[in-house]
């Protein structure tokens, strides 16, 4: 996917006069927030949890060749088979050609981010074969021709309204007069039609929440089953991963989906968790013959040994961006980029570039909900601040922003002087006000003041007020 | 070099060569989730078979649960649950051991689900009392299909094949020297989605209706 993440002030701007958007933004609290607070109370272990997530991935990456070469083996000895692609380029073309040799047509898709990040859908399209993503979120917006917008909640930007309206204009053979009014019919309706695409389709592909080292297995968390059909069904499954993904043993991969379901959707465990271990075996009546691992690097190996490893840990719950405030103003479209939120503000710039995206570790009030929310206890607001801080080293900083930062610098590490400024900015913005109790315009200060009023100062700032005080003491004595 | 060799080579630069044997790291990550009562949740005294059906028939799992004596009072059960739901389809039994031995006569079968709609009973191998989940897997005589294509999924499960939770299933099944079936489902409740404003929809593209059959026990 190309990435307009330097376009996030003119995307947020424009988010934030969306109306459609805001309406649908606001069931974010109530949906995920709410639902994860609930899990959370109710499991005692919850911290312990969190902290036991964080130490398993701690321990993988410490490891990651030796788990991603016991996974490979155990896969090989299943009868599967593992690819490695060092760039989303080359993961794109070994999926894309993995189709291709089998004269695949049709391809269905569970719900997959690295996908995403490899633009597959383009590739695949580019040569002929149709993909049909079977997520509901991910299927809404294929037909909008749009980008998904969340990690789990693909959709989240759109009201039923809007979906109703796509429905209605892409599913032609259906009768006109139906009603599409709740939810359900909506959701009836994708059950309809992609019930026919599952059973023709040629190949099958699905991401992966873990993959565990010590069988070769590769495990799926789903609400909807969509990952379970599209694997079950075809001749072929291909699944897609980023090589952080790996866990040692059946162990790891249990107690990491209590911590996913819970930071995700509140739920204790999701509707499906299915571990894949291999092609079908030897008498199965079901199952694809084959079974093919593509594990893409794509900048990650990089992270290794860096101030940014933490953010390897992240299993991609989206907790984060549920949590943010800024994520909740704007949507998932604004930061331009695969992953969007907290994580994608640190990811986007470690993966690609800093210049590339260098407003999206500003896009942040440095509240840390966050990483109060993080499964894995990733420090996300840490990683958001040492960019901020390597883009100062890079000058990158806009001008402004680096002319004001050091103006204040320049006066903060001068006491006296720092007071004297505050005493007489004090006075100019009573005087500014002109008598009234609120100021409303202020040079310099418009994006600020278009949306907020001042309160007049008091009398003199807090360092005059005081030394008139003790003053005031001295002489009474 | 090849892709697989340059994310090695990526990995070990980054990663200093570990002092550690491969037992020795083992025993590490074994360590990391040996606190099993750190994050298992206690059951406050209820027995494993009332925790399952407590989660399975709450409102986050959406299936209902039927009690019966024993194996040979599944047929009527499942003919119980199409009468109520008023549904006069044939029903698709998933060719396993046990459900083949039983008397399936007053109920019509047929072989698959070609048509949405449908409804399948099919045999769960264990059921995860603190979640209430039950668990499939494929094999030679276990078509996984029937788990996930019917509108109506009927799950025969014996009381004795309840375990407390999913970690318990890797005791069971050998853990990682055994061998692995193609596919392992825990399955919890019906599919669902709430893709659309937030909203839990039920029968997304697997069952929507659940029934699952306990019996002994």
């Amino acid at each position: 996917m190309d990435s307009t993440a330097r376009n996030f002030k003119k995307n947020a701007s424009g988010a934030l006069n969306d109306a459609q958007l805001q309406r649908a933004l606001a069931h974010v609290p109530r949906g995920f927030v709410k639902k994860r607070q609930d899990a959370a109370d109710a499991l005692p272990e919850f911290e312990r949890l969190r902290d036991q997530g964080r130490d398993i991935k701690n321990h993988v990456l410490d490891h990651l060749d030796l788990y991603l070469e016991a996974f490979e083996e155990k896969v090989v000895e299943a009868g599967g088979h593992v690819h490695w692609a060092t760039t989303a380029e080359e993961a794109r073309n070994l999926v894309v050609r993995l189709c291709l040799d089998r004269e695949a047509e049709t391809v269905t898709k569970g719900k997959s981010m690295i996908s995403e990040e490899i633009g597959l859908n383009a590739g695949l399209e580019q040569v002929g074969i149709k993909p049909v993503e079977t997520d509901l979120g991910e299927y809404i917006i294929q037909l909008r021709g749009e980008t998904p917008s969340h990690l789990i909640a693909p959709a989240v930007h759109l009201n039923k309204d809007q979906i109703e309206a796509d429905f209605r204009r892409v599913h032609t053979e259906l009768p006109e007069e139906r009603n599409l009014h709740e939810p359900a019919s909506l959701v009836h309706e994708a059950r309809e039609i992609l019930r026919q695409k599952y059973l023709d389709a040629d190949v099958g592909i699905t991401g992966a929440n873990f993959l565990i080292a010590e069988t070769g297995t590769s495990v799926i968390v789903t609400n909807e089953g969509k990952g379970d059909l599209t694997q079950i069904l075809p001749k072929t499954h291909i699944v897609i991963a980023s090589i952080e993904k790996v866990v040692p043993t059946l162990e790891d991969a249990s107690t990491l989906v209590r911590i996913l379901a819970r930071s995700a959707t509140g739920q204790e465990i999701s509707n499906y968790t299915t571990f894949s271990t291999g092609p079908k075996r030897r008498g199965d009546p079901d199952g694809p013959n084959e079974y093919h691992v593509v594990l893409l690097d794509n900048g990650r190996s990089s992270m290794l040994g860096t101030e940014f490893q933490d953010m390897l840990r992240c299993i991609r719950c989206g907790a984060c961006m549920n949590h943010c405030p800024v994520y909740s103003a704007v949507g998932g479209h604004a930061y331009g980029a695969v992953y969007p939120g907290p994580m994608g503000s640190v990811l986007t710039p470690a993966l690609s570039s800093l210049k590339a995206a260098k407003d999206l570790p500003n896009a942040c009030t440095l509240n840390g909900r966050c990483r109060e929310v993080c499964p894995v206890n990733i420090p996300l607001t840490d990683m958001l601040r040492n960019l901020r801080a390597r883009q100062w080293d890079a000058r990158l900083t806009p001008p402004v922003a680096k002319v004001a930062l050091r103006g204040w610098g320049f006066v903060a590490r001068r006491p006296r002087l720092y007071h004297l400024v505050a005493g007489l900015a004090v006075h100019g913005m009573r005087l500014w006000a002109f008598g009234h109790r609120r100021i409303q315009r202020m040079p310099l200060a418009g994006g600020w003041v278009r949306y907020r009023d001042l309160p007049r100062p008091e009398k003199g700032s807090f360092m005059q007020q005081y030394a008139a005080s003790r003053h005031a003491a001295r002489k009474r004595k | 070099m090849s892709d697989r060799a340059a994310i090695f080579d990526a990995i070990r630069r980054a990663n200093p060569a570990p002092v550690l044997s491969a037992n020795e790291i083992a025993a590490q990550a074994a360590s990391l989730v040996a606190d099993r009562a750190g994050v298992q949740p206690d059951f406050g005294g209820l027995s494993l078979l009332d925790r399952f059906v407590a989660k399975a028939t709450s409102e986050r799992v959406t299936a209902m649960v039927n009690r019966v004596a024993q194996l040979s009072d599944v047929p009527a059960a499942v003919a119980g649950y199409l009468n109520n739901a008023g549904l006069t389809a044939a029903v698709a039994v998933q060719n396993c051991a046990l459900l083949e031995a039983l008397d399936w006569s007053p109920l019509e079968r047929t072989q698959a689900l070609e048509e949405d709609g449908g409804v399948a009973v099919t045999c769960a191998e264990f059921g995860i009392a603190e979640t209430g989940s039950v668990v499939f897997r494929s094999g030679a005589d276990r078509p996984v299909m029937l788990n996930f294509l019917p509108l109506h999924h009927i799950v025969v499960l014996n009381a004795e094949n309840l375990l407390a939770y999913p970690e318990d299933l890797w005791v069971h099944l050998g853990g990682r020297d055994a061998p692995q079936s193609r596919l392992l489902t825990i399955v919890t409740g019906t599919s669902g989605t709430a893709d659309i404003e937030a909203r839990n929809v039920r029968g997304a593209h697997g069952p929507r209706h659940m029934m699952i059959v306990i019996y002994g026990g």
